[in-house]
């Protein structure tokens, strides 16, 4: 019997997951377009998005900041259950978010300061 | 005659507090239950009336807490319904007493110690230790996570190679709440001419435990999740057993007399109780265990069925609910153990607290080689007791429902 699956690590999640996810989002009209096309085009299509599925069951699936993600989510339930399970389901995927802004801004400071 | 809860729930102070506007619900009861007031007051008194050790000292003190301490001795030989007093040694826990039999047995090389495979890590480990040391053989039988227990024929096998020496076994899983068969798992390791240990910290708490009916070689459990104090358990052995064991833990009590070279050892069971005991903790397990008794365990395993299967039945309902062990509840004792499908227990459990005031118990309940051999991940557990009512089962069901709804 399957009982679920196991964290994953935070690298990976942050390093191939995360901007999976973005680019993903990004791409979205264009790959809403593509599965409107030929077989092939429409594969691919459903190849990105199993993609998609699955990098954003990696983000679920990490710990990160998993007391605060609670603590938060259960204070918040006891004002609305949906508004908590909804900060809870998006609290892993936002907060990687915000770590590859920082990581930008830095890269980007970094540069400014070299060059 | 049923159980008046809200009387009960008068005597724990604890319950009486207000966190956030909400009471506490307390459902990790297979950890420790709550003390209530008569225990409290019974250890109170000796630190307020009587702080003194036993035997050694002749002044008034000393004399009060000898009779108690005796007396405490006769009360738990009384529940277990034990031939002597003598057969009843005060230990720090559970974990204390199957240390006690693991360092002190003297089993012949290549024998074998048979466990089942859902043992905590103290009913585990001291025997992977001690075969390790002796060159004796670990086996088990195993308790699968679903289902009823269906382990017995393997356990009459290993008995039927006539080399288990020793078989140490839960009466109740902590993880799952199932009770083995123990009667007959005793008559066919004595049949056999091996050992029994029964490890009863999850039974004695919820059921009648008499060490004549199984007629066990040994038995131990801890007071701490019978109402009784931390730090607190008690290990019955057969007198002839007792006599047997050399003492590993030795000093001020465990000899009558000594030189440089020898001594001469204390007779059973004050061999085994090395130094200035826990005497607060010895006559508050006594008030524990006679507070259990005057509510009457068959009203405890009646409610606490009853509040099992309430809640059994609504997680049931659940789709992404897995419960471990025995689907029906009644053979569950008071614990529900189960996992949520695309949620982590740690997660939930905080959840539980921080949402409803709820308290549970999540992990692997100390039996990771369980937990491993069934590629398991950790899972939920709840553990019920006298205190708790239906309105808790409600609110917790509920507020798992919403859990499982909207995370």
């Amino acid at each position: 019997m399957d009982w679920g699956p196991r964290p994953v690590s935070l690298y990976r999640v942050f390093t191939r997951a995360t901007p999976y996810v973005l680019l993903f989002i990004m791409a979205y009209p264009m790959l809403a377009l593509l599965g409107r096309m030929g077989p092939p085009a429409r594969l691919l299509a459903e190849r990105l998005n199993e993609g998609f599925r699955k990098s954003m069951e990696m983000i679920e699936r990490s710990q990160i900041l998993p007391k605060q993600k609670c603590l938060i989510s259960g204070r918040l339930f006891v004002l609305s259950p949906p508004l908590a399970g909804l900060f809870f389901r998006a609290f892993n995927l936002v907060v990687l978010v915000l770590m590859w802004v920082a990581t930008a801004a830095v890269a980007g400071l970094a540069c400014t300061l070299v060059l | 005659m049923g159980l008046n809860v809200a009387r009960i729930r008068e005597d724990f102070p604890c319950l009486c507090q207000d966190g956030a506007g909400r009471a506490p619900v307390y459902l990790d009861n297979a950890c420790m239950t709550l003390k209530p007031t008569q225990v409290l007051d019974a250890m109170m008194e000796y630190y307020t009336k009587h702080p003194s050790c036993h035997k050694r000292a002749m002044h008034r003190f000393g004399v009060m807490t000898t009779k108690k301490y005796a007396r405490a001795r006769s009360v738990v030989k009384e529940y277990l319904n034990a031939p002597k007093d003598s057969e009843v040694v005060f230990t720090r826990n559970t974990t204390e007493s199957i240390n006690l039999v693991a360092n002190s047995l003297d089993l012949a090389e290549g024998s074998i110690v048979l466990i089942s495979d859902a043992e905590h890590n103290s009913n585990l480990l001291p025997w992977v230790f001690l075969c390790q040391r002796s060159g004796l053989l670990l086996r088990t039988f195993p308790v699968r996570p679903d289902g009823p227990f269906e382990g017995l024929q393997e356990y009459r096998e290993w008995l039927e190679t006539g080399k288990v020496k020793l078989v140490s076994t839960f009466h109740t899983s902590n993880v799952t709440g199932v009770t083995l068969p123990i009667r007959e798992m005793v008559s066919l390791a004595h049949h056999h001419g091996a050992m029994f240990f029964l490890d009863a910290a999850q039974g004695l708490p919820h059921q009648p435990i008499d060490v004549r009916a199984p007629d066990a070689d040994f038995v131990a459990f801890s007071f701490h999740k019978a109402f009784g104090p931390t730090g607190m358990g008690a290990l019955y052995g057969k007198t002839r057993r007792l006599v047997e064991l050399r003492p590993f833990l030795v000093g001020g009590d465990t000899i009558e007399d000594a030189d440089y070279g020898s001594c001469t050892l204390s007779p059973i069971p004050e061999r085994f109780e090395a130094g200035l005991q826990n005497y607060a903790g010895v006559i508050g397990s006594a008030a524990a265990l006679e507070y259990l008794a005057n509510v009457g365990i068959a009203n405890v395993e009646r409610h606490e069925r009853e509040l099992n299967e309430f809640i059994t039945e609504e997680l049931a309902k659940l789709p992404k609910v897995r419960i471990l062990g025995p689907p029906d509840a009644a053979s569950r004792s008071s614990i529900l153990s189960f996992i949520v499908e695309g949620l982590d227990s740690g997660e939930l459990s905080i959840l539980l607290d921080k949402s409803a005031n709820v308290m549970t118990r999540s992990g692997v309940h100390c039996c990771h080689a369980w937990f491993h051999k069934y590629d398991l991940p950790p899972s939920l557990r709840v553990s019920l007791s006298i205190y708790n009512t239906l309105d808790e089962a409600e609110l917790l069901v509920r507020t798992l429902h919403s859990i499982v709804k909207h995370f």
